[in-house]
């Protein structure tokens, strides 16, 4: 079923301004200049942006680019843990619980970045190889796996990774390890 | 703030009002009056930017030019600004609601988070074969969660299970015949129940009543050689009380079959209790486990 992203964007309004608030967050802590910001606006085509300067190192474009995957992704996590606890082992689950899973899966929703992150990562990440970075070799598996996943959100794949780890994760985890 | 004059109308005109048009510099005015006159040929311009005027806040700085960004001129301040941007308020107080609504979810749901730890060591309790600790994890867990009836069936299992280890199956029969009638559908508690029950038969010494609970059980469990045996004891404890032959005959079939699906794990315990029907069904004397091993103990030790 095809619903339009901005309806998507629109009820799941957390994760696009944490989204946005992770990219600014590592522009800020690399020091690098936020020209322009909107963490939310209703647009059929762009629901929030980060407008920066080019990155002076390689280490400061791979965390502007994947902090969104690592901020969204944690907090998903942290936020359902509690919450999913109580309906897996217990079979109980309150309203505060899945308000709190909404959130969480909200939040996981969107973690990754967009194409244009993962064209600029990949640019950046040629231009380095020379220098035998070691987050280079990491970012070409990790931009193939973010147009991947942006193609695939068609077919609801961010929906389908914001519940894997926000429910799935730690209903496994409780099952068999902890 | 420098200057340009406008090739048209010759007006001297702040560069940064002006286009690069054809290799000259045109005002905005003049060139909008070419645009009506379709006399701009070559869409080739360009804006003119003044180096020395801040491009975000207007700043002159007279003849010196400001450092670039992005390739725009910015003042100090501006500069500053691009490069530690603040977030928005609304953007800080939705962050640290959100980092309170986690707090509180932890928060909300911290009982089931200690009970799910309480119930893990209860688990690893059991494993270790420490039923009373086990019980009282248990225990603990289930009074943090009153309203969850698994937690509490579990927490009675758990207490159930230590009164029978403990060789109090009286209490072991409230806790047990309670959950079965709650959960009539449990195999396990009915299971329980029985031994619970033939236990206390045989304490109050109704050999019948402990015959009878060891059939049952074998019904639930008919391959299991501990309830074989079990039968085999209550059989015996028949024909030690009654003399009847016909029981002796039982005890000693159903000893044979246990003896034929005992498992490795628990060949040790078998043989023991095997040991102790035979002595009473040669003897016609019915002792407790602890009485028997006392003897034995006493027999060995005047060899």
């Amino acid at each position: 079923m095809i619903i339009p992203g901005i309806l998507i964007s629109i009820a799941t309004f957390p994760g696009v301004i944490i989204h946005e608030a992770a990219h600014m967050f590592f522009c800020k802590l690399r020091r690098v200049a936020v020209l322009d910001v909107k963490f939310f606006q209703f647009d059929m085509n762009t629901t929030g942006y980060v407008i920066h300067t080019d990155p002076e190192d390689f280490t400061s474009s791979f965390l502007i680019s994947v902090g969104p995957f690592i901020i969204n992704s944690l907090l998903c996590i942290v936020i359902c843990f509690p919450a999913v606890l109580p309906y897996t082992v217990f079979d109980d689950l309150s309203w505060f619980s899945m308000f709190l899973i909404w959130l969480g899966v909200s939040i996981g929703m969107h973690a990754f970045p967009s194409n244009q992150d993962a064209s600029e990562l990949w640019r950046k990440a040629r231009a380095e190889l020379k220098n035998r970075n070691l987050l280079v070799i990491l970012s070409f598996p990790l931009v193939i796996i973010i147009y991947v996943a942006n193609i695939l959100s068609v077919l609801w794949f961010d929906v389908i990774y914001g519940l894997s780890i926000g429910i799935l994760l730690p209903g496994y985890l409780f099952e068999n390890f902890l | 703030m420098r200057y340009t004059t406008c090739a048209d109308c010759d007006k001297k005109v702040p560069l940064n009002d002006t286009f690069r048009y054809q290799e000259r510099d045109y005002c905005t005015e003049c060139l909008r009056i070419r645009e009506e006159r379709n006399e701009l040929f070559d869409r080739d311009m360009m804006e003119n930017i003044d180096h020395t005027v801040c491009a975000n806040c207007g700043a002159d700085n007279g003849a010196t030019e400001y450092d670039r960004l992005a390739g725009l001129p910015v003042c100090g301040n501006c500069h500053r600004f691009y490069t530690n941007r603040p977030f928005p308020t609304w953007v800080k107080a939705f962050v640290l609601s959100i980092f309170l609504v986690g707090a509180a979810g932890i928060s909300y749901n911290f009982n089931y988070i200690q009970a799910f730890i309480e119930m893990r060591r209860a688990s690893g309790n059991l494993q270790k074969g420490d039923i009373e600790s086990a019980a009282q994890e248990a225990t603990e867990a289930a009074r943090r969660l009153p309203h969850i009836q698994s937690l509490q069936n579990l927490s009675a299992f758990y207490r159930a299970m230590d009164h029978l280890m403990n060789e109090r199956p009286g209490k072991a029969v409230i806790i047990l015949d309670g959950l079965v009638r709650r959960n009539p559908a449990e195999k396990t508690y009915q299971k329980y129940l029985l031994h619970a029950q033939a236990g206390q038969a045989f304490n109050n010494r109704k050999y019948a009543n402990f015959y009878r609970y060891n059939k049952s059980l074998l019904e639930l469990t008919p391959d299991d050689a501990m309830t074989l045996l079990g039968v085999a004891s209550g059989a015996a404890c028949l024909y030690a009380a009654t003399g009847k032959n016909h029981y002796r005959r039982e005890a000693t079939m159903l000893i044979r079959k246990g003896i034929e699906l005992i498992k490795p794990e628990e060949k040790e315990r078998a043989m023991q209790y095997i040991e102790r029907i035979e002595y009473r069904l040669k003897t016609r004397k019915i002792i407790t486990q602890k009485e028997y091993l006392k003897l034995k103990a006493n027999q060995e030790g005047s060899i």
